[in-house]
């Protein structure tokens, strides 16, 4: 009994870890440009989380599916750091290789977790856009990247760093429930 | 709703930099954001076995320490009177007011947050130790990257307030951990 709780121990230590290392892993997009002190992977999900939680009924969706997924949303970023996928509308890696890396490391990071299932079918149901949770949680990401994008324009980086982020954002809100909000974003850019 | 602007207050975490570890001179130690969000996913996973409900345990985490944006991150324990703590609760409901003003159904948020502070519910008891928790996880994963860094009075603060028989369980496991000097 006592060796039982011991594993459990470990396992929640495991997953501990993992969301350890995504405070350590930063933004790529942004580290590529060159943003100092770039935010990490753990910023960026804490505040799709946050926003989730806002928008979820709203929308008339699975609030807790909603925050859950947001949470384990990039938890693939821990075991390959933070890889940059696409470049503006241009996709620069084939989307399955992603996919399988970022399911491997999720697999291994809930490992002999009693509901290490839950987590890894979460994040597989986002990276296949499979329900209208997963579908708008992928319209939030890109807007909460837009929101910190222009958070890093109005410190004094050069708008047009960001050119390629509000076309990738495009790409993902245009003609989706979330566009109004990516509309006035776009209004508050300075030109 | 002015999601945009309830998304900047949000944001302002990302900067609030955990004040007990820049007080112990880590350097460039981790913002509350991050701090929360680890909480979170702590919280979200640790429901179960207690059975709780894991949707206002989560909701709850994430609420923490939202107001530290606007009033920043005080050290309560680090001789701080209890005037100074009620203070600062007053100065927290106030900020996080004005926060959840921007969002639909608000009012909800801040008596959730208020049910987390009182310490009385079991959620609010479970999200409190485990925050404690990833603290004394932090401290170890600090001190395993710097052999001169002594974190004892994060682990002591820790002890005092995690009280529940299971994630006593967990602290001494990490106490070992600690005490081996095992590799984290």
């Amino acid at each position: 009994m006592r060796n039982n709780n011991k594993n459990y121990w470990r396992k929640i230590l495991n997953i501990a870890q993992a969301s350890g290392i995504l405070k350590q892993v930063p933004r790529t997009g942004w580290v590529l440009k060159g943003v100092e002190k770039a935010e990490s992977v753990a910023e960026h999900s804490y505040r799709v989380a946050l926003l989730t939680m806002m928008l979820a009924d709203k929308f008339g969706l699975d609030r807790n599916k909603l925050v859950e997924m947001a949470l384990v949303h990039d938890f693939g970023e821990a075991g390959i750091g933070d890889i940059k996928w696409e470049t503006g509308r241009v996709v620069l890696v084939p989307p399955t290789a992603k996919h399988r890396d970022e399911k491997a490391i999720m697999k291994k990071i809930v490992s002999g977790f009693k509901d290490g299932a839950k987590y890894s079918n979460l994040l597989e149901e986002f990276i296949r856009r499979r329900s209208k949770e997963a579908k708008f949680l992928k319209q939030v990401d890109k807007l909460e990247m837009i929101i910190q994008a222009l958070e890093y324009e109005a410190a004094g980086y050069p708008p047009s760093w960001f050119n390629e982020f509000w076309e990738n954002a495009e790409k993902y809100l245009s003609g989706k429930e979330l566009e109004g909000i990516f509309s006035e974003l776009r209004s508050l850019r300075k030109q | 709703m002015k999601l945009i602007d309830f998304a900047k207050e949000v944001g302002k975490l990302k900067s609030v930099k955990r004040s007990g570890w820049l007080l112990h001179g880590i350097k460039n130690p981790e913002s509350v954001a991050e701090h929360t969000f680890r909480v979170a996913v702590l919280a979200m996973v640790l429901a179960p076995k207690f059975g709780l409900d894991s949707e206002k345990v989560l909701k709850m985490a994430l609420l923490d320490d939202l107001a530290e944006g606007i009033v920043g991150d005080l050290v309560v324990e680090r001789g701080h009177t209890p005037g100074k703590r009620n203070h600062q609760h007053t100065l927290e409901k106030k900020a996080l007011r004005k926060i959840f003003s921007l969002v639909d159904d608000g009012q909800k948020f801040i008596s959730l947050w208020e049910e987390l502070q009182a310490k009385k519910t079991q959620e609010a008891r479970l999200v409190k130790q485990v925050e404690r928790l990833e603290m004394a996880i932090q401290a170890l994963e600090y001190e395993s990257k710097n052999k001169n860094q002594n974190l004892q009075e994060f682990f002591d603060n820790a002890e005092m307030h995690i009280k529940d028989k299971e994630l006593v369980g967990f602290f001494e496991e990490l106490k070992a951990m600690r005490n081996s000097k095992a590799k984290i």
